[in-house]
């Protein structure tokens, strides 16, 4: 039986990893639009934007990469301030989006995380188990968009190559 | 399979944690035996009844924490609750 699910590769995406003290955060990332979630592992979305509160002190970044150099300018990763590290991690993920009837099933095969609603609400965005390693995985429309470490990428589409076509 | 409650992230899967090992007790001074030194290091605490460890939760938030574990029903509390 086939799976009624699309899996996208995506392109390149603008990512930056923050780290440090909330109301540092807050104040460095004013410019930005978005204000910081209030549950964790959960993500504020605007104009394609997310931020998602992934640990205590620790936040991911997503953006189209047209922003990129945007966000350069406003986020200021070189500024290495102490109770405050913004690191561009574009080059180190691979993102794909698993969207379709049985997207939840895709995940289920790939993921041992919770995705109820009560568990995984319509704003949840957490770093979980994806395939063994470890991945980010976030609700979009129809679906979920996850981000795996770059070097990993081709492995993730071989497993779900392996999923959808029932090849072993 | 166990399900671990995360601090940050709460009830998960026990394939996203790293055991890091057991609680030890305070490092002992420096004229113990050698081997009550040995006994320290090296030998694990494994009493029928709970353990205290410590865990990280490397696939998710990344954070380091420690429960109580039973180690005949694998049931989990948190450090500050009565093991009784």
């Amino acid at each position: 039986m086939g799976y009624q699910a699309t899996i996208k590769k995506q392109a390149m995406w603008a990512i930056f990893d923050i780290k440090g003290d909330v109301r540092v955060v807050a104040k460095r990332i004013a410019d930005v639009g978005l204000s910081l979630p209030l549950s964790p592992n959960t993500a504020h979305s605007k104009k394609g934007q997310h931020l998602c509160w992934i640990g205590k002190n620790h936040w991911l970044l997503l953006a189209p990469v047209e922003m990129e150099d945007q966000l350069l300018k406003r986020l200021q990763p070189q500024n290495l301030a102490f109770d405050c590290r913004i690191v561009h991690v574009s080059d180190a993920y691979t993102l794909f989006t698993v969207t379709g009837d049985h997207a939840d099933d895709i995940l289920a095969i790939a993921s041992p995380l919770n995705t109820r609603q009560k568990n995984f609400p319509n704003d949840g965005a957490t770093f979980t188990e994806f395939f063994g390693i470890r991945g980010l995985v976030l609700r979009w429309p129809g679906g979920y968009l996850t981000a795996v470490e770059r070097s990993y990428g081709d492995m993730i589409t071989v497993y779900f190559d392996k999923i959808t076509t029932g090849m072993r | 399979m166990l399900t671990l409650p995360c601090p940050f992230c709460g009830q998960r899967d026990e394939t996203e944690f790293l055991n890091t090992g057991p609680t030890k007790p305070a490092r002992p001074s420096s004229d113990v035996t050698d081997s009550e030194w040995i006994n320290w290091l090296t030998v694990p605490v494994n009493p029928v009844g709970y353990v205290e460890e410590k865990w990280w939760h490397v696939k998710g938030c990344g954070k380091y924490f420690t429960i109580k574990r039973h180690t005949v029903t694998h049931q989990i509390k948190m450090p500050d609750e009565d093991s009784a």
